[in-house]
C-alpha cells in the first residue's frame, strides 16, 4: 500500500513537472568557407552556372506532426532566385573559380551547373537538394544539405543582409571546390574545350558537329580540335564574349532583385522564426500539459482510493484538481499556438504581395532580354551557315 | 492533212501549260521563307529577314544583302546572274559585315539593358546607405572574411618596418609606392623568382603586379613589408586569391 501511494505520488510529481523545459537552438556549427589559394591559370578555372531553384517544398498538413506550411508560392519562386544567388556568391568568394552567375536554365554554355530544389525553409531550418553536373555531362554529386538557423542569427545588430544560412552554402561551395580540387589540369582544360566546342556546335553546327561525340553513358568526349587559325571559330569567341556579356546582364538583374528582396525576406524570416520557435513550444506545452493533467488525475483518483487518511484523501483531490487545471492549460496553449499559426499565414501574405510585383518584373525582364538575345543569336547562326556554305561553294 | 490541223491545237495547249507552270514558279519564288519562321522578337527584324532572303538568292549582289535597312525590297530571283561578278571572297567578307553590323547591334541592345539595371543598383544602393545612415558599401564586402583586416590602408596599424611608418589611418606612403615600382622592375629583369624587393620575398608564382588595382597592390605590400613570414605567407595567399577573382571576372 505504502510502495502504491509512493508510484502515485512520484506520478504527480512528474506530472507537475511537465511542460517545464524548452528546446532552443542557441548556436549551430558554422560552416567557414574555403577559399582556392593557389594561382590557377586562366585556362583551367571553370566557369559555374548557378540555376534558380526550383521550390520543391510542398505545403504540409498539421497531420505530419508538424506546423502547416501555408507559404504563398510567391515567396518559394523569390526563394529560389535569392538563395541561389546566396549560394552563387559563396562560390564565387571561394575564389577557386572563373566567371560565378546566376542563371534561368541550363541553356548558356558553362563548364559546371548547380542546380536544385529547396526542401525546407521556414526561417529555422533550411534544407536543400544540391546537385553539380560540369559541361560534359559527368555528375559530380548530388546531396542534401540542412542547416538550423542559431537564434541568434537573427539578433545581430545591423544583421541585414547577413545570411542565416551561410554555413550551408558553404558547405555547399567548399564540396564544389573539393572535387575541382581532384580534377587535375589536363581534366579542367578538357571541361572548358568542352564547353567551348559546345558552344560552337550549337551557333555552327555545320562547322563544329563532329567534334564532339557521345560516349560511355552519354557523356560529351572530344572527337578532334579545330585549327587554332579557323575563322569560325574566331566568331565563335567573339559571339561566347557577347554571350558572357548577355549572362552579365542577367546576373545584374537577379543582384538587384536579390538586393530589393534583403531586407523584407530578413525579416520575415526572422518574425517566421520566432513564430515557428513559438508554435513549437506553445504545441508540446500543450501535448506535455494535456498528458501531464491526465496523468496528475489519474493518479489522483489512485491515491485517493488508496488512502484511508483524511490528509491521503485532501492530497488526492489536490492531484485530481491540479491535473484537470494541467488539461485546461494544455488546451489553452493549442488555442494560443493556432494564433501563431494564423500570425504566419499573415506574415507570408504580407511578404507575397511586396514581392509578387518584383517577382513578375525579374521574369518578364529576364524573358524580355533572353527573347532579344536569342534573336539575335538566331541572325548569327544564320550568318555562319552562308558563310560556311559559301566558303564550301554551296551557294 | 491531219497532222497539220492537230499542231495548232497541241501548241495552244503546250503554250498554256507553259504558261501555268510559269504562274506558278513565279509566285513559288516570291513567297518570303522568313513569314514561315518569323524572328522571336522584333529587336532585330530588318537583319533576321535579310538572312533567309540571302540564303534564297545565293547570288544576290553583296550590296543588297549588306543593306539590312531595306531587306523587303530585295529582288528574289535565284534563277538570275545577279552575283556574276561576285567572288566566294567578297561575299563571305559582307557576310562578315553583316555580322560585324549584328554585334553593334547586340551590343547597343545589351548596354540600353545594363544602363537600366545599373541605374536601378544605384538606387537600391541609395536606399540602402539611406536607411544604413551612409555607411561605406565596401566595408561589409571587406569585413567578410577579413579579408582585409590588419592591411595599411584600411585603418589598421603598419607593420613595423623602416618604411611604414606613415601608414597610419589608410595612407598610402610614398615608399611604399616605390617599392611597387621595384617589385615590377625586378620582375622585368627577371628577378621574380624568390627576388628581394625592398628586403621582402617575392614568391616565385606571384606576377610582376603590372596589373594590380589599389586592392591587389595593398596586399602586395602589406606581403612584401611583413616580417613574420607565417603572416607574410597568408598575405600572400590572400594576394593570390584576390587576383584569382579578378581573373575571373
Amino acid at each position: 500500500m505504502k510502495l502504491h501511494r509512493r508510484w502515485s505520488l512520484a506520478l504527480v510529481g512528474v506530472a507537475l513537472l511537465c511542460g517545464c523545459s524548452t528546446a532552443t537552438v542557441k548556436s549551430t556549427r558554422h560552416t567557414p568557407l574555403v577559399q582556392e589559394t593557389r594561382a590557377l591559370p586562366q585556362s583551367q578555372l571553370l566557369d559555374v552556372g548557378v540555376i534558380a531553384l526550383e521550390p520543391g517544398v510542398e505545403p504540409k498538413s498539421e497531420t505530419d506532426g508538424q506546423a502547416a506550411d501555408d507559404t504563398p508560392t510567391t515567396i518559394r519562386n523569390a526563394e529560389g532566385y535569392y538563395l541561389a544567388n546566396q549560394l552563387r556568391g559563396a562560390i564565387e568568394t571561394s575564389a577557386g573559380w572563373g566567371t560565378v552567375r546566376l542563371l534561368p536554365s541550363t541553356t548558356p554554355v558553362m563548364d559546371v551547373y548547380v542546380s536544385g530544389r529547396i526542401l525546407q525553409s521556414d526561417g529555422e531550418t533550411l534544407e536543400v537538394e544540391i546537385e553539380a553536373r560540369d559541361s560534359a555531362g559527368e555528375r559530380w554529386f548530388q546531396r542534401k544539405y540542412r542547416e538550423v538557423a542559431s537564434k541568434y542569427a537573427y539578433q545581430r545588430r545591423d544583421a541585414t543582409g547577413r545570411e542565416p544560412f551561410a554555413g550551408l552554402f558553404n558547405r555547399v561551395a567548399n564540396d564544389l571546390l573539393e572535387y575541382r580540387r581532384d580534377l587535375d589540369g589536363a581534366e579542367l582544360e578538357r571541361l572548358r574545350t568542352i564547353s567551348e566546342l559546345r558552344f560552337a556546335a550549337d551557333f555552327a553546327p555545320e562547322s563544329f558537329s563532329g567534334y564532339l561525340r557521345e560516349g560511355r553513358g552519354g557523356k560529351l568526349e572530344i572527337a578532334r580540335l579545330p585549327a587554332r587559325e579557323d575563322p569560325t571559330l574566331a566568331h565563335i569567341r567573339t559571339m561566347r564574349e557577347r554571350d558572357y556579356q548577355y549572362i552579365d546582364t542577367l546576373q545584374q538583374y537577379y543582384d538587384n532583385f536579390s538586393g530589393r528582396m534583403d531586407e523584407p525576406y530578413f525579416y520575415w524570416r526572422s518574425e517566421r522564426y520566432d513564430e515557428v520557435m513559438a508554435t513549437r513550444e506553445l504545441q508540446r506545452q500543450s501535448l506535455l500539459r494535456t498528458v501531464g493533467g491526465i496523468a496528475a488525475i489519474v493518479a489522483g483518483i489512485a491515491l485517493g482510493s488508496n488512502s484511508d487518511s483524511s490528509a491521503g484523501q485532501v492530497g488526492a483531490i489536490a492531484a485530481v484538481g491540479a491535473g484537470a487545471v494541467m488539461v485546461q492549460s494544455g488546451l489553452q496553449k493549442r488555442s494560443e499556438a493556432k494564433l501563431h499559426r494564423a500570425a504566419l499565414e499573415e506574415l507570408g501574405e504580407s511578404l507575397a504581395a511586396e514581392l509578387k510585383p518584383r517577382v513578375v518584373e525579374l521574369e518578364d525582364r529576364t524573358i524580355t532580354l533572353t527573347g532579344n538575345v536569342n534573336a539575335q543569336y538566331e541572325q548569327w547562326r544564320q550568318l555562319l551557315r552562308e558563310i560556311y556554305r559559301s566558303e564550301r561553294g554551296e551557294l | 492533212m491531219r497532222t497539220c490541223q492537230r499542231h495548232p491545237e497541241q501548241g495552244a495547249r503546250q503554250l498554256a501549260c507553259c504558261g501555268l507552270l510559269a504562274m506558278l514558279l513565279a509566285s513559288c519564288q516570291t513567297t518570303p521563307p522568313q513569314e514561315v519562321e518569323p524572328p522571336p522578337e522584333p529587336t532585330t527584324p530588318a537583319a533576321s529577314a535579310t538572312i533567309p532572303a540571302a540564303e534564297q538568292t545565293p547570288e544576290a549582289p553583296p550590296d543588297t544583302a549588306a543593306a539590312p535597312a531595306a531587306p523587303q525590297a530585295t529582288p528574289v530571283e535565284p534563277a538570275q546572274p545577279a552575283a556574276a561578278g561576285t567572288t566566294t571572297e567578297e561575299h563571305v567578307q559582307t557576310l562578315e559585315r553583316e555580322l560585324e553590323t549584328s554585334y553593334e547591334e547586340h551590343d547597343a541592345m545589351l548596354r540600353d539593358h545594363q544602363a537600366s539595371v545599373r541605374a536601378e543598383a544605384a538606387e537600391i544602393a541609395a536606399q540602402r546607405a539611406g536607411r544604413d545612415g551612409g555607411g561605406d558599401p565596401d566595408e561589409e564586402a571587406f569585413e567578410q572574411g577579413g579579408l582585409y583586416e590588419g592591411l595599411p590602408g584600411f585603418g589598421a596599424p603598419p607593420p613595423d618596418t623602416e618604411a611604414g611608418t606613415g601608414t597610419d589611418g589608410g595612407e598610402i606612403t610614398t615608399a611604399a609606392g616605390d617599392d611597387r615600382a621595384g617589385t615590377a622592375s625586378t620582375a622585368a629583369n627577371g628577378g621574380a623568382a624568390g627576388g628581394q624587393v625592398g628586403g621582402a620575398t617575392v614568391p616565385a608564382d606571384i606576377p610582376d603586379g603590372r596589373d594590380d588595382d589599389i586592392v591587389a597592390r595593398q596586399l602586395r605590400e602589406a606581403a612584401q613589408m611583413e616580417k613574420d613570414p607565417e603572416l607574410r605567407e597568408k598575405l600572400w595567399d590572400e594576394y593570390r586569391k584576390y587576383k584569382n577573382r579578378q581573373a575571373a571576372q
